[in-house]
């Protein structure tokens, strides 16, 4: 869960293993204040999501170049650049089509791929997913709209998603 | 064909699972009639199946890391919990130790007749009090005394962490162990005695070690000089020690090898109450 979380955040593996060690260390620190209101991976995952937040935030300054993208009202964070390319030689059908997910996913901006991901990936409810980045849920909710439609657009060139009708197959392809 | 602008919050809301009953029917009434729209909802559910699908398992060595690293940061915490605050206390105590047991040997000896000697002999042996916190440390003190054993094994001091097994192969270490009795303790040390080393881990050594941001396990060998040591670790980090001595970080496999090959003599071990799977190797000299 928490690897995963901050894998779509920050866009890097080796970032990736880093921060969810990071974040593992510090919820051991932090234990005894764990409260009980909350699930705990909840509240793992808002310790992973704080993290991924200040990594990204630090990076941002650390660039020369921001690849800042603000074309929505409350987008703040960098697009890392991916750096999971696979090698040629070993490209499946399938892994390919999850290449061009992970890539489509990893061009949104971040707070759209962490909501997102909080809701596909870990099943988390609007209200779960409002508690671990400190959202309304009504933001939640709109967030994780247009994330899917910017995903939809992105990978309509790679998969049929848009021309799917009842009379086609049931999948995809 | 575009999907009903009113009905995609209800259709982003349904694969959502936060729908209610009611418009959980009013949505598939709907997605019966429009295809736009039953479209849509597919394809939104399939983006999510296709996020889904991008899950992948942490990396294999993720928890070893965070184990580690935990392991490292309650190994600091405790020998500086351990050293900084008894030191005093377990030197105090010590000192105490040696005039009591002194107090003692030495009235018998004033009372008993001279055949009785070698039994003061023996207990001066069992009592032979270990000069630095280190070898109190070690749990080899107070065996001449349980009165004051306990007190200070159990009162005054934190639990003391055991010293190393017995290496078989060379018989350089012993294991120090509160549960030896008096003869055992009189055999250790005699055989100490005998092959002229020492069971227990230099105090001045652990000072270093926790200046160094080390506290671990460590070993103090002998019969190899530093070019032989690096050539028997090509690996090893090395520490330079506030005495210019050197410590060399080497894997506990590595290490193990070379003492069944007695490639070098173990003086003594300090092994802590963590799981490092590496040592600190000193030099002895």
């Amino acid at each position: 869960m928490v690897y995963n979380l901050v894998l779509r955040m920050v866009g890097s593996r080796e970032d990736a293993f880093d921060l969810a060690q990071e974040t593992f260390i510090k919820a051991w620190h932090a234990i005894s204040l764990f409260q009980f209101d909350s699930k705990f991976s909840t509240w793992l995952c808002r310790i992973a999501s704080n993290t991924c937040i200040d990594f990204l935030r630090k990076e941002r300054k650390r660039k020369m170049i921001s690849l800042t993208v603000l074309d929505d009202e409350d987008a703040q964070y960098e697009i890392p650049v991916a750096d999971s390319r696979m090698d040629p030689a070993e490209i499946t059908q399938e892994r390919w089509d999850r290449q061009v997910v992970y890539d489509a996913l990893q061009s949104l901006p971040a707070e759209y791929r962490t909501v997102l991901s909080l809701r596909a990936i870990e099943d988390m409810s609007y209200e779960e997913i409002g508690d671990v980045l400190d959202l309304k849920q009504g933001t939640v909710k709109s967030r994780i709209a247009r994330a899917r439609e910017k995903l939809r657009r992105e990978l309509c060139g790679n998969f049929s998603l848009n021309h799917t009708s009842d009379k086609e197959k049931g999948g995809m392809r | 064909m575009r999907a009903c602008e009113a009905y995609i919050d209800l259709i982003m809301r349904s694969i959502d699972g936060e729908t209610t009953a009611q418009e959980e029917v009013a949505l598939h009434a709907h997605l019966f009639r429009c295809e736009a729209c039953r479209t849509l909802y597919r394809t939104y559910m399939e983006i999510d199946q296709l996020i889904q699908n991008t899950e992948e398992a942490p990396p294999a060595h993720l928890t070893a890391a965070v184990m580690h690293t935990i392991r490292n940061e309650k190994a600091q915490a405790q020998p500086k919990h351990w050293i900084q605050r008894y030191r005093f206390t377990m030197i105090a105590a010590v000192a105490a130790i040696v005039i009591l047991v002194s107090a003692t040997v030495g009235g018998k000896h004033m009372k008993l007749s001279e055949g009785i000697v070698a039994d003061n002999t023996e207990a001066e042996a069992a009592v032979a009090v270990p000069e630095t916190a280190a070898e109190f440390r070690c749990g080899d003190v107070a065996q001449g005394d349980d009165g004051v054993e306990e007190a200070v094994t159990e009162g005054a001091l934190p639990e003391a962490p055991a010293l190393a097994e017995e290496v078989p192969e060379n018989g350089t270490l012993q294991s120090a162990g509160g549960t030896q009795s008096a003869e055992q303790v009189d055999a250790s040390v005699n055989e100490t005695e005998e092959t002229g080393e020492s069971a227990f881990f230099p105090i001045e050594y652990l000072e270093m070690m926790e200046q160094a941001g080390y506290y671990g396990d460590a070993l103090l060998i002998a019969d190899v000089d530093v070019s032989a040591l690096q050539n028997m670790f090509p690996e090893a980090n090395e520490v330079l020690l506030e005495n210019g001595e050197s410590a060399f970080e080497v894997s506990k496999e590595d290490v193990r090898i070379l003492i069944e090959e007695k490639a070098f003599t173990v003086v003594a071990e300090y092994q802590s109450d963590t799981e490092n799977e590496v040592y600190w190797i000193i030099l002895e000299g």
